[in-house]
């Protein structure tokens, strides 16, 4: 197969490590390039470089020298001593390397499982190199394979449903209650970084009267403003209760703000129409007993963070079923793999054939002397015909395997019988060979289907 | 013919119940088609069977119980079906198949044949009466179904446990909705319906009073505690969890009456 995958992730190297191997996304073009003029025996290579790794993935002709230059590539990136990079880099070959490459795109291995975003950054790699003209059959079968298994790991488990951060939980536990938070009001009681995020998440989902109270007015009036929302003085802060359908409180105050009573009396004033208070401050802004209260939701920091724990640990069962998808997926991609050699075998197989027959032909021809030009012709097309017949059945299998639908390992003993290894081993489409000019492709194309019409 | 088709509709309940609760934890939309495939085959052929059933009575429909109970069993499926097309509401299936598979069952089987009743009682009041007072327990099917889906909820959320997770359950707020809605018109239906059977009873009996047996006066039953919810609620905001009770023990007295019949 001659695929190589090497580079760093957050298993494998310190932030301080993986910080400089940054390629930001305007770099990686010229990146590309520069890892071509490193390792001239690349065939086709894609970059991908997130906060959390930098990997290179690519096929070439010779993987020992490559790997090397490769690494070299990567540590003059980095710009830390060779010994150091040594320890953090990792190398997959072949089917290993399609297997840590379906992982990663699926999510599983990342630093937060599941996590969506690593399918996209994959994505950009792939449009980045495909533009750059870094891209051939193999590599783009193997990208488009990967984002198909993806796909399936997120449609068919529960792998990203559940949230796994405080505020995003807070956030779809309001959802839960609510359903649709549009029109909903939310009260923000104090300020900081989680109470905005959380904030964020819910006026993303749709929340959009937003009332912020903190001790001092002005603070109050900065995070107003900044939320798009109302600031309201801490003294009246229990008439406005009312009227809001979520709190989010995480204010300094060493002792409990609302007590049971008051929400009980705040259920009468609001009809019992359901109230969602999210504590996140330490000390308690709530009283705990809170939640006794019909149709008033309370949760403090402890709960949301039970939440998020139960929620990793279904993320990891999960992972183990996306684990049996991915490896279905690489099992695929290896029979398209090997079903990739057939165009060229076809070929070849035509040429070793009608070659054996010109040999006989002119070995035969010395006794051949009395027969007239007319006859001598008519024997050459009976060997050539005969030739082509026992060549048609052969030739039909190859074709079927190349739409995908031969049993594994087809192709291979096709070649094995008929002498053909060495030439079917580095046959691949004529496009992979060469990078393509960039530009020259505007749409993806599947070479092999296309190569398929003119037979 | 009627009897394959309704061994065929029965054998498709049974099959799609157990599919919708044996597909819950395997989250594949490929199994979670499979329950509505199945009940939709099983729904055919009791349409089927229920056409050539109304075809063939001759008794009066009021006798009729049995036919009465399979228009419900019916009306279960087709709101879980709808349910599951419109709003891939899939949790529908483990309320609605269950409820309709026992439905489907008592009109079968376990009630008593229908008592032969004289062609007087056979008129259009009646027929209306039976109509309008099946559409009100059929739009109670969704009361009762949202009520025990909000419990759910409620229960899972209060103890910090969101069940919702790995049960795709409607929003409380959805669920409280949709179990309001219903009921206000499950009500409706129902006062209706209890009029015309009393204009009925005086044109036939000369007296108003139907409540002339245990069955009767667990309508009324079920009728003051929706009557008493729905007042509650539009006065004083009263919802929640005590009121999805109240209209769970509202549904269990018209089930009663519905298929009580043996027992009581």
């Amino acid at each position: 197969m001659k695929l190589l995958l090497t580079g760093l992730s957050h298993h494998t190297a310190p932030l301080e490590v993986r910080e400089r191997m940054v390629f930001d996304a305007d770099s990686v073009p010229q990146a590309l390039g520069r890892l071509r003029e490193m390792a001239p025996t690349v065939q086709e290579a894609l970059l991908l470089s997130t906060c959390n790794r930098t990997e290179v993935l690519l096929r070439c002709d010779d993987p020992t020298p490559t790997l090397s230059q490769v690494r070299n590539f990567l540590i003059e990136k980095s710009g830390m001593e060779r010994s150091r990079m040594e320890k953090a880099l990792y190398t997959f070959r072949d089917l290993e390397a399609v297997r840590h490459f379906f992982r990663m795109a699926a999510s599983l291995d990342s630093m937060i499982i599941g996590e969506p975003q690593i399918l996209k950054q994959v994505k950009d790699a792939h449009g980045c190199a495909l533009r750059e003209g870094q891209l051939g059959t193999i590599l783009d079968g193997l990208c488009r394979r990967a984002f198909q298994s993806a796909k399936r790991v997120r449609t068919d488990t529960a792998i990203g449903r559940n949230p796994v951060s405080i505020s995003y939980t807070a956030c779809e536990l309001a959802r839960q209650i609510f359903g649709s938070l549009a029109g909903r009001a939310v009260l923000v009681l104090g300020a900081g970084k989680m109470s905005e995020l959380t904030l964020r998440h819910l006026v993303g989902a749709g929340a959009d009267k937003i009332f912020v109270s903190t001790r001092r007015y002005e603070r109050a009036m900065e995070v107003a403003r900044r939320v798009e929302g109302e600031a309201i003085s801490f003294e009246r802060m229990k008439e406005f209760l009312p009227q809001v359908d979520i709190v989010i409180s995480s204010t300094a105050a060493p002792n409990v703000l609302l007590q049971k009573e008051d929400v009980t009396a705040l259920m009468r004033k609001r009809r019992n129409r359901p109230v969602f208070f999210i504590d996140i401050a330490v000390p308690r802004d709530i009283d705990p007993a809170v939640n006794q209260v019909d149709n008033a939701y309370l949760y403090d920091i402890d709960d949301l963070q039970r939440v998020v724990d139960d929620n990793l640990q279904e993320r990891k069962r999960e992972a183990r079923r996306a684990e049996e998808i991915v490896e279905r997926e690489v099992q695929a991609f290896q029979l398209w793999f090997r079903n990739l050699a057939a165009g060229p075998t076809i070929a070849a197989m035509r040429k070793s054939m009608h070659d054996v027959r010109l040999d006989e032909f002119e070995r035969f021809r010395a006794r051949m002397t009395s027969l007239t030009p007319e006859q001598l012709a008519v024997v050459e097309e009976f060997g050539r015909g005969l030739v082509n017949k026992i060549l048609h059945r052969p030739m039909v299998e190859l074709k079927k395997s190349m739409n995908g639908n031969a049993a594994p390992g087809q192709v291979d003993l096709l070649r094995r019988l008929f002498g053909l290894t060495q030439e079917a081993e580095t046959a691949s489409p004529p496009q992979a060979r060469e990078p393509r000019l960039a530009g020259a492709q505007e749409a993806p194309v599947d070479e092999i289907g296309r190569g398929n019409h003119d037979t | 013919m009627e009897i394959i088709l309704q061994r065929l509709a029965l054998g498709g309940y049974a099959l799609s119940t157990l599919l919708a609760f044996a597909s819950l934890p395997a989250r594949r939309k490929v199994v979670f088609a499979l329950a509505p495939i199945v009940a939709g085959a099983g729904l055919m052929a009791h349409l089927g069977a229920f056409m050539s059933a109304f075809q063939h009575m001759e008794t009066a429909p009021g006798s009729a119980i049995r036919n009465v109970l399979s228009a419900l069993a019916l009306m279960a499926v087709v709101i879980y079906l709808y349910g599951y097309l419109r709003y891939r509401l899939y949790v529908l299936g483990i309320f609605m198949l269950p409820l309709a598979l026992l439905l489907f069952l008592f009109s079968g089987w376990l009630l008593p044949e229908s008592v032969e009743v004289s062609p007087a009682y056979n008129q259009p009041l009646l027929w209306l009466h039976i109509a309008v007072s099946t559409l009100g327990v059929g739009a109670l099917f969704l009361t009762f179904t949202f009520s025990v889906m909000y419990l759910v909820q409620e229960k899972a959320l209060k103890q910090k446990r969101p069940v919702s997770f790995f049960l795709p359950l409607p929003s409380l707020s959805a669920c409280d909705r949709i179990l309001y809605v219903s009921l206000m018109i499950g009500f409706g239906l129902l006062t209706i319906g209890l009029a015309l059977a009393a204009v009925w009873s005086a044109n036939m009996r000369g007296t108003f009073d139907v409540w002339q047996s245990q069955r009767e006066i667990l309508a009324l039953v079920s009728w003051v505690i929706f009557g008493a919810v729905l007042y509650a609620r539009l006065v004083t905001g009263w919802r929640g969890r005590k009121m999805a009770f109240l209209t769970i023990a509202g549904f269990a007295a018209v089930m009663l009456r519905l298929i009580g019949g043996p027992f009581l």
